[in-house]
């Protein structure tokens, strides 16, 4: 399922669960979170689109963003996705397979990633034709998102402190360390958690 | 640079307008382009979710087969066949070509499962192509049977590599895969197709690994998508605002193309918004290209802002035309004012030409009553010319004024009779409406022969004349007002006069004119005053004032004159013009008015003001006759009583019968005046001329007048009696003055009030001698006291035994002529006057001189001196220091020093006294009380006082053997001394038994006849020392 749909759900209720999101102002209205990894956003530019810094993407004439449908990132990522948008310069995509591939063809110049994609970015073929641009914004807190119209406070709270159980003894450590190197995984589990 | 000014305001109008309407624009631009992109986004979003929610729906489809397998464990197929029916592909799932199911075989188990299919029931079932692999995957069944799908089975999918990629995905996956593209072959073009591959493992095997998923895997369960068709169930009719392409990857090229909108392929199609976007739909990438047609552009789009250009545009022209317009306008407004100005000042010149004429205007008529020549002054009188005149239908009409009309073309027709008319005088009308005046002369006109053939008039300009004998007509009407009216010439000759004049002073016209005002003078203004006159008349040209003059009866009047100069157009003086108005009534109630001030408003009587003025001339009166006159002061008795119980207009009421009753009671030529609330004062002339008879007169009148003032009064409802007290004085004119009447007069009247009212006292030569003597007297006390004519006598105060032990100092006055005054004659004189105030410092001062002198002998140095001192002393503020200078300049014993105060000196003021006998008594100041027991004194102040001793008066001393209160008295008097520790005196002992007495009362001190009476101090000191021989002999 496409994430925007899957906010919608959660919007509706029709869908209780789904993981990794982060929220904002609109989203808090619909749905509560619990934390359980933090990471930062980055910008993954192609080396040829001639973007050595974030400003050098406004400045550029032909440099066109991808961007998941529904994603939201980090407020620096957020205003450069907006600003993109109303000079029509962001493709939208429903997932990240054809952003990369879109990367690889020329088809979009830059994408928004996280530290989970590494893996996937570390692959030769993406890596070398790419550089990575930090969005000097703090990390980010993903967690699982919970639908406010299926699930009650209570059942939010339970939830939650289960989450916060498995971050606290460790089992998300484990399971990101199954993933992702040690230092990443970490990192992302090193975080000030949101109420 | 004046052009700038009209054209500045449309410029900035215009410029205003055009920034707003370019900022409107803007923004509708902006806000406009805005929509289309919100609108366009909109339908991408709907787009992607549309395709999304088709191919998840496929993807449940499948899963239903996926299920079914699992459920089962095999591949039924009935049950496949009865699922595919069931799912009514043709409504739901539109765009599915056939749903097929393949079997997974390796190459070892290829002929078990040929065989197996054969079994089935599949004759010539085998594997296409042909060929040994490593695997195979042939499709087994295929639902629905009909149509193209009848295509036999065993077609390995597994050889193709498209099919082959996704058919791994999936089985690797576990999920629904959609192929690449795929081209079907069909009638007519191939037609770019999909596939979905769905899994189906083993019923029980684990699927949680890649590899435990390949190693379960039985088959998959795929479904064939012809793209158009499924486009087609997804958009009904294909949509007018957008068109779309879909490609199958990311890249967006021709061999990828899965489906194209017939928009988009239109040459034509020039979209205004274009985006990509790529979908994920079960694990394979799609790019949709979305971009807008006219149709939505022409749906969504706005065009507001060609509108809001151009009717901003035309709105600001509009609006700077107007400015524009209004500017000018007002320039051309202006100019248009300034022509008319031109015009009139223009037609003013031609006015004034007109005015200026001066040439008569001549017209030649024929005998049809026309005009037959005219010159051309007729242009300047009338403002027409010539032409227009001898072309004028109606000369005569045209140019006479109406209201003359008539009456010309009367003499009209006598002209053309033959008859000569002189100084016709008529108003015309001029060709701009103004009206003039005519004098109009005409004569006959004969020809050769001498018969008559027209007439020729001459006209002149009079309406100068006419203004000017209309003026003269106002001022004759002017002059016969009621205001007296003089002309004179410039020499002062009366030229004319009016009734009014002739009214005032008498004079008629005839016996006036030719003569020189000088005749109405009265002698009351000197010649500074018509120097003045002339002076100002002369600079001024006008005089007014008031002025006394004399009428021809030589009444004297006064009258308010005014002097105008009338000057000629060389400013010299041609005549004078004056008006008199008569003041004499105006002058008469000023008299009135002040008349008023010198009599009594209520009685009408005259006032006091007045009254000194009659009275003066009552004397004058009398000096001149040698006559006597009386002066009565006349005072109701118990006026104010009235006043208070019947109330103040009563009061008036009797106030003024009094009045008449006074007037009725006297003679003609007396004076009866009301100088005060109910004091009325007559003045009686022409008495006797000797002032015992007129006493006797006066009394006459005086009895007279308090019986008619006795006689009931009528006060309204009221009756009421009073009765008055007279004073009465009589005078002969020696030259006694007003003052000194009143002065009689008034106490006389006070003493007949004293005697019991309602009577009549005459004022008593006694008195006045009473009060001349006591004016001498206090005269005599002032030299006395400055000169030595005063002297001390000291009358000794003893003791038990017969010692001295001091005197009281007694003032005695040696008067030259008189001889020794009584201190009771001339002490309270000098208490009234003042006087006393010196004369105890004398006493003081004398006493403490004597204390001085004594105090060299020894003796007498024990001896005191008592001083009384008067209230009026006491009170003095500097009385403390005063005592203290004299007891100092003197250089007196002050312990020697007794001051005698009376009680009566003790009413008020008491704290003031007794801190001054303290600060005495502080330098050893005695103090005694002087006439104990008479007085008013309180035992609690007593207490206060400083005091050494008490007197007893003498008059309880006096009757002390006959008087047993005055025993009693002088008994409690001793013991209250006693008892407050004070020493007591008694004084007036006559005789050996009051002081046996008073000795058994336990008075021991004594002042009196029986010892000694009040003598020189010579005497004094003789008597002291005869005493102490008596006493150290005894």
């Amino acid at each position: 399922m496409s994430r925007a749909r899957i906010w919608q759900l959660i919007e509706s209720g029709a869908l209780d669960f789904s993981l990794s999101g982060i929220t904002n102002p609109d989203r808090d209205k619909f749905a509560a979170f619990a934390w359980y990894f933090s990471n930062k956003y980055y910008l993954l530019v192609r080396k040829d689109a001639g973007i050595k810094q974030l400003a050098d993407v406004a400045r550029s004439e032909r440099f066109q963003l991808g961007v998941i449908r529904g994603f939201r990132y980090s407020s620096n990522a957020n205003r450069m996705v907006d600003q993109l948008t109303a000079s029509n310069r962001v493709t939208l995509a429903g997932g990240l397979e054809p952003l990369y591939e879109a990367l690889l063809q020329n088809r979009i110049q830059g994408m928004i990633m996280e530290p989970f994609d590494y893996p996937v970015v570390e692959e030769k073929r993406i890596r070398d034709a790419t550089d990575i641009i930090g969005f000097e914004d703090p990390s980010v807190p993903h967690g699982l998102i919970m639908s406010r119209k299926a699930l009650s406070p209570t059942e939010l709270d339970k939830w939650r402190t289960l989450v916060n159980g498995m971050l606290a003894d460790g089992t998300v450590l484990r399971i990101f360390r199954k993933y992702f190197n040690a230092e990443l995984a970490a990192a992302m589990v090193e975080f000030q958690s949101k109420p | 640079m004046n052009w700038i000014r009209p054209i500045l305001l449309p410029v900035i109008v215009l410029a205003t307008g055009l920034g707003v309407t370019w900022t409107a624009w803007d923004h509708e631009r902006e806000a406009a382009a805005k929509e289309v992109h919100t609108q366009f986004a909109s339908v991408l979003r709907e787009t992607v979710s549309r395709i999304e929610q088709r191919m998840a729906s496929y993807e449940q489809m499948l899963h239903g087969v996926q299920g079914l397998v699992s459920a089962t464990g095999n591949i039924d197929r009935n049950q496949f066949r009865d699922y595919v029916e069931a799912l009514n592909l043709d409504a739901n799932f539109s765009g599915i070509q056939a749903i097929s199911i393949e079997e997974w075989v390796p190459a070892s188990q290829l002929d078990a499962h040929v065989a197996r299919m054969t079994r089935q029931g599949l004759a010539d079932y085998k594997i296409r192509p042909p060929g040994a692999r490593m695997a195979y995957a042939p499709t087994i069944l295929r639902e629905p049977y009909v149509g193209r799908n009848r295509v036999a089975f065993g077609n390995d999918q597994w050889s193709d590599p498209v099919r082959r990629a996704a058919m791994e995905k999936a089985r690797d996956s576990g999920m629904a895969t959609v192929s690449g593209k795929i081209e079907l072959a069909m009638e007519g073009p191939a037609a770019p197709a999909f596939m979905m591959y769905l899994p189906l493992y083993e019923r029980g095997k684990p699927q949680s690994t890649i590899t435990e998923r390949r190693a379960s895997l039985i088959g998959w369960v795929h479904a064939v998508f012809r793209m158009s068709d499924v486009i087609a169930s997804l958009y009904g009719e294909s949509s007018r605002t957008i068109a779309f392409t879909l490609y199958d990857g990311v890249t967006q090229q021709p061999q990828a193309l899965l489906y194209r909108s017939p928009l988009a392929s239109s040459p034509l199609h020039k979209p205004r918004l274009q985006a990509d976007e790529y979908l994920v739909v079960a694990n394979h990438n799609w790019t949709l290209s979305i971009s807008t047609t006219d149709a939505f552009t022409a749906q969504f789009g706005r065009n507001a802002e060609h509108l809001i250009a151009a009717t901003g545009i035309g709105a600001s022209l509009t609006l700077a035309l107007l400015a524009w317009l209004m500017m000018s306008s007002r320039k051309r407004a202006v100019r248009l004012a300034e022509k008319m100005t031109a015009e009139l000042r223009a037609s003013e010149e031609q006015f004034r030409a007109i005015a200026d004429c001066t040439v008569n205007w001549e017209v030649w008529w024929g005998l049809d009553g026309r005009p037959r020549w005219i010159n051309h002054a007729v242009r300047d009188y009338t403002g027409y010319t010539v032409e227009q005149c001898l072309s004028m239908p109606d000369f005569i009409g045209t140019i006479v004024h109406p209201d003359d009309e008539r009456r010309i073309r009367a003499e009209l027709a006598r002209c053309m009779d033959g008859q000569k008319r002189e100084d016709v005088e008529f108003r015309c009308v001029r060709k701009d409406g103004t009206v003039f005046w005519l004098s109009l002369s005409s004569a006959p006109i004969a020809d050769a022969h001498g018969n008559f053939t027209g007439f020729r008039t001459s006209a002149r300009d009079i309406t100068d004349r006419k203004q000017i004998e209309a003026e003269l007509r106002i001022s004759a009407v002017a002059f016969d007002s009621r205001e007296g009216m003089l002309i004179t010439d410039a020499n002062s000759k009366i030229l004319r006069v009016n009734k009014a004049f002739t009214e005032i002073t008498g004079y008629t016209a005839e016996e006036i004119v030719g003569k020189h005002p000088k005749l109405l003078r009265s002698d009351r203004h000197g010649p500074a005053f018509f120097q003045e006159m002339r002076e100002s008349v002369r600079r001024f040209g006008k005089w007014q004032g008031e002025i006394w003059d004399r009428r021809k009866n030589g009444e004297v009047y006064p009258e308010w004159l005014t002097i105008s100069a009338v000057k000629n157009k060389d400013n010299q003086v041609t005549h004078y013009v004056s008006t008199h108005h008569d003041i004499s009534d105006r002058k008469l109630a000023e008299e009135r008015i002040r008349e008023l001030a010198f009599f009594d408003a209520l009685t009408r009587l005259p006032n006091r003001t007045l009254l000194l003025d009659r009275l003066k001339q009552a004397i004058a009166l009398s000096l001149r006759t040698r006559t006597c006159g009386a002066l009565l002061f006349i005072d109701l008795d118990h006026f104010k009583t009235l006043n208070d119980t019947v109330g103040h207009e009563k009061g008036d009421t009797l106030l003024k019968q009094v009045a008449q009753r006074l007037l009725a009671n006297v003679r003609e030529n007396d004076t009866v005046a009301r100088v005060g609330g109910d004091e009325f004062v007559v003045v009686l002339e022409g008495l006797n001329d000797t002032q015992q008879e007129a006493a006797t007169q006066t009394r006459a009148i005086g009895e007279k007048i308090l019986a008619a003032l006795g006689e009931t009064y009528q006060l309204d409802e009221v009756e009421y009696r009073t009765t008055a007290s007279i004073g009465a004085t009589v005078f002969l004119g020696r030259a006694t003055s007003v003052d000194e009447l009143m002065k009689q007069a008034d106490p006389a009247m006070y003493k007949a009030k004293e005697t019991g009212r309602n009577a009549l006292r005459f004022f008593d030569p006694a008195m006045q001698t009473a009060v001349l003597e006591r004016a001498t007297l206090e005269a005599g006390l002032r030299k006395a006291i400055e000169g030595n004519q005063l002297l001390l006598h000291y009358q000794p105060q003893v003791v038990e035994g017969g010692r001295v032990t001091g005197a009281e100092v007694l003032v005695r006055w040696q008067h030259p002529q008189r001889g020794m005054v009584p201190p009771g004659d001339f002490i309270p004189l000098a208490e009234e006057t003042g006087l006393i105030l010196s004369l105890g410092n004398w006493v003081l001062e004398t006493a403490c001189t004597q204390l001085a002198t004594w105090a060299k002998r020894p003796r007498m140095a024990e001896l005191s001196i008592a001083v009384n001192v008067s209230a009026p002393q006491l009170r003095e503020h500097d009385f403390v220091q005063t005592v203290l200078d004299i007891i100092e300049r003197t250089g007196a014993n002050p312990r020697r020093l007794k001051l005698e105060l009376t009680e009566s000196l003790l009413v008020d003021n008491v704290e003031d006294i007794i801190q001054k006998m303290f600060a005495l008594k502080a330098y050893g100041v005695e103090f005694s009380l002087d006439d104990f027991g008479t007085g008013y004194s309180s035992l609690s102040y007593l207490k206060r006082l400083p005091l050494n001793q008490l007197k007893i008066d003498q008059s309880f001393v006096r009757d002390v053997l006959i008087d047993p209160n005055d025993a009693s008295i002088a008994k409690t008097i001793v013991n209250l001394a006693q008892s407050l520790g004070l020493g007591v005196i008694a004084e007036g002992v006559e005789t050996d038994a009051q002081r046996c007495f008073l000795a058994d009362a336990g008075c021991h001190a004594y002042q009196g006849y029986y010892f000694c009476r009040p003598v020189t101090v010579e005497a004094f000191e003789k008597f002291a020392q005869d005493r102490d021989l008596l006493i150290s002999a005894a």
